[in-house]
C-alpha cells in the first residue's frame, strides 16, 4: 500500500525565498558595516545569524519528520520532496557560512590598515 | 569574557603554540590570490576526511543485486525499479532515504571537484611563479606533484565506488592506463591485474578500490600534506616574481604575524569555500547517475566528469599509443621543470619560456575539456580494447574477460 507524505509547514520553495531574502540583505548589511565599524558589522551578522540558524532548524525538523514519515520512499514524489528541502537546508548552511566568511575576511582587512605587523 | 581570554592564553602559553601561531608570513603572499590555492586544496582534502567518515559509515561496498528506484535527478518520474549493486544501493540510500545524507554527499563531490581544481591552478600557479627556484623548492614541488598525481587517483577511486556507468568506465579507462606499460614489455597492467585478481569488477576488486580510497591514498596523501606543510612553514613561500632585487627583497621583508593576520584570512577561506561548496550542493546538485548490472558494457555517450574528461577527448580522437601517454608524458614532465629551469630569477619576463610552456600545459588540458563538453567525438567506446595489441614480449597478458587465480 502506497501511503501520501505530506508536509504540514512551510514549503520548500517558500522556505528558499525567506532564506534567500535573509542572507542577501544579511550579506549587503554587514558588508556595508564593514566599511564603518567592524564591531557592528559582527553584531549584525550574528542576529542575521541567529535568524537563519531559526530557519535552519525549522527546515531539518521538516527533513527529519518527512525521512522518518511511515511509507517513506515508496514513490519517487516523496524523495523529490526530501531532495528539495535538503537543497533548501544547504542553501541556507551556505549562507549562514558565507556572513561568517565575511566578518573573518573583513577582520584581516581591518588588521591591514591598522598596519599591525612584525616591524 | 576576561576569564575566557585568560583561558586562551593560558592554553597559547602551555601548548607552546605562540611560537606557531606568531611565526612571520610575509604579507605579499597574505595578500596575492596565487598564493590561497594550495590552502584551499588542503582545505579541501581535511572536508573531504570529514564527509568520508560519514560517508565510509553508512556505505556498503559488494556486487550482489538489489531492486533500487531510479535517480530522482535524472528527470525519472515513473515508480519503476531496476537491477543495481549492492555498492549502487548503499549509496543510493545515503543519498535520497537518508535524512541530510543527500547534503553530506553533495559537499563531498563537490569538496572533491574543488581540490582537483584548486590542485589544478595551484600547480599552474607555482610552475608560473617558478617557486621550485627557491632553496627547498624543488623538493616541494616534487611533493606537489605527487600529490597532485594522488588527488587525480582518489578522485578516480572515488567515481568508480558507487557502481555507475560512468564510474564502470573510469575503472575501464584506468586499468588502460596501466596496460600501457605493457607496450613497452614492462607488465605493469599485469601486475595490476594479478594484484586485483581480475580485469573486471568483482567483490574483491571492489573492495579494494574502497580500501584504497577511505585507507591507503588519504594516509599517503596526509603524510605527504605534512611535509609539504613543515617546509613551508620553515623555509618559507615562494618569493614574489618581481625583477627588482631592491624591491623583491623589500617585500619579502614586510610581514605579518600568522595570528591573528593569516589565521583570520584562512579562516574565511574555509567558511567561503564551505559556503561556495554548499550553494552549488543547492544550486546545481549533482545527480547518481545510471547504475550498472555486472556484466554490462558500458554504453556509447556515458562520459567521466571535467577533471578527465581532456584525457578522454584526446583517447578518442588521436591515436591511442600517443593520447593514453600523454597524462604519463605531463606527470614526467612536471617531475623534471625544476631540472630545467635552474638559470635566471622568478620575474616573469626572465622566464617567459617557462611560463609560455605552463600555458601550453592549460592549454592542452583546458582545450581537451572544453572540447570534450562540446562536440560528442564519434569513435565508438571500447576501453578495454582501445589500446592495440601489445607487441609479443609483453607477455603474460590477458585480453579477454576473464577471473585470475583461485
Amino acid at each position: 500500500m502506497m501511503l501520501a507524505v505530506e508536509v504540514q509547514g512551510l514549503s520548500a520553495t517558500a522556505l528558499a525565498y525567506v532564506a534567500a531574502a535573509v542572507a542577501v540583505i544579511g550579506a549587503i548589511s554587514v558588508y556595508g558595516l564593514l566599511q564603518v565599524d567592524r564591531r557592528w558589522a559582527s553584531y549584525t551578522a550574528l542576529l542575521f545569524e541567529a535568524v537563519l540558524v531559526a530557519l535552519f532548524a525549522y527546515t531539518v525538523n521538516i527533513i527529519y519528520a518527512l525521512y522518518s514519515a511511515p511509507g517513506f520512499g515508496s514513490t519517487i514524489k516523496d524523495i523529490e520532496l526530501g531532495v528539495e528541502y535538503q537543497r533548501v537546508a544547504a542553501g541556507m548552511l551556505s549562507a549562514m557560512l558565507f556572513l561568517a566568511a565575511l566578518v573573518s575576511i573583513g577582520y584581516y582587512m581591518e588588521l591591514q590598515k591598522r598596519g599591525e605587523g612584525h616591524e | 569574557m576576561r576569564a575566557l581570554v585568560r583561558l586562551w592564553e593560558l592554553i597559547l602559553e602551555r601548548f607552546h603554540l605562540k611560537e606557531f601561531l606568531e611565526h612571520p608570513v610575509p604579507r605579499y603572499s597574505n595578500l596575492n590570490p596565487l598564493y590561497w590555492l594550495g590552502d584551499v586544496a588542503a582545505m579541501s582534502f581535511f572536508i573531504l576526511a570529514i564527509t568520508g567518515f560519514a560517508l565510509a559509515l553508512l556505505y556498503t561496498p559488494g556486487l550482489s543485486l538489489t531492486k533500487t528506484p531510479p535517480d530522482p535527478l535524472l528527470g525519472h518520474l515513473g515508480n519503476e525499479v531496476y537491477d543495481a549493486t549492492q555498492s549502487y544501493s548503499s549509496v543510493y540510500k545515503i543519498t535520497y532515504l537518508t535524512p541530510l545524507g543527500f547534503i553530506l554527499r553533495q559537499i563531498h563531490l563537490w569538496s572533491a571537484y574543488m581540490m582537483i581544481f584548486a590542485t589544478l591552478t595551484h600547480f599552474f600557479a607555482k610552475f608560473i611563479l617558478g617557486s621550485y627556484k627557491r632553496r627547498g623548492g624543488g623538493a616541494l614541488w616534487l611533493l606537489g606533484v605527487f600529490l597532485g598525481f594522488l588527488t587525480i587517483n582518489q578522485a578516480v577511486l572515488g567515481y568508480i565506488l558507487p557502481l555507475h556507468l560512468d564510474g564502470i568506465l573510469a575503472i575501464q579507462i584506468g586499468l588502460n592506463l596501466f596496460r600501457y606499460f605493457d607496450y613497452f614489455g614492462i607488465p605493469v597492467g599485469q601486475l595490476v591485474l594479478s594484484v586485483l585478481g581480475s580485469l573486471f569488477v568483482t567483490d574483491q576488486v571492489i573492495k579494494m578500490i574502497y580500501v584504497l580510497h577511505i585507507l591507503v591514498v588519504p594516509a599517503i596523501i596526509l603524510v605527504l600534506l605534512g611535509l609539504k606543510i613543515n617546509g613551508i612553514l620553515y623555509g618559507g613561500v615562494s618569493p614574489p616574481p618581481i625583477k627588482d632585487e631592491e624591491l623583491r627583497r623589500r617585500a619579502m621583508e614586510e610581514k605579518e604575524p600568522f595570528y591573528p593576520h593569516r589565521f583570520a584570512l584562512t579562516v574565511g577561506q574555509l567558511l567561503l569555500q564551505l559556503s561556495v561548496i554548499l550553494l552549488l550542493a543547492a544550486m546545481t546538485p549533482l545527480p547518481l547517475l545510471e547504475p550498472w548490472v555486472p556484466g554490462q558494457q558500458v554504453p556509447a555517450g556515458v562520459r567521466p566528469p571535467w577533471p578527465v574528461m581532456w584525457y578522454y577527448t584526446y583517447v578518442k580522437m588521436i591515436d591511442p599509443f600517443i593520447s593514453v601517454g600523454l597524462p604519463i608524458f605531463l606527470v614526467l614532465f612536471a617531475l623534471v621543470v625544476p631540472l630545467l629551469d635552474r638559470r635566471g630569477g622568478v620575474s616573469i619576463e626572465e622566464r617567459w619560456i617557462w611560463v609560455a610552456i605552463a600555458i601550453v600545459y592549460i592549454a592542452i588540458i583546458g582545450y581537451g575539456t572544453v572540447l570534450g563538453f562540446l562536440v560528442d567525438i564519434p569513435k565508438e567506446i571500447t576501453p578495454l580494447t582501445r589500446i592495440s595489441v601489445p607487441p609479443d614480449y609483453a607477455v603474460p597478458y590477458i585480453g579477454t574477460p576473464q577471473a585470475v587465480g583461485p
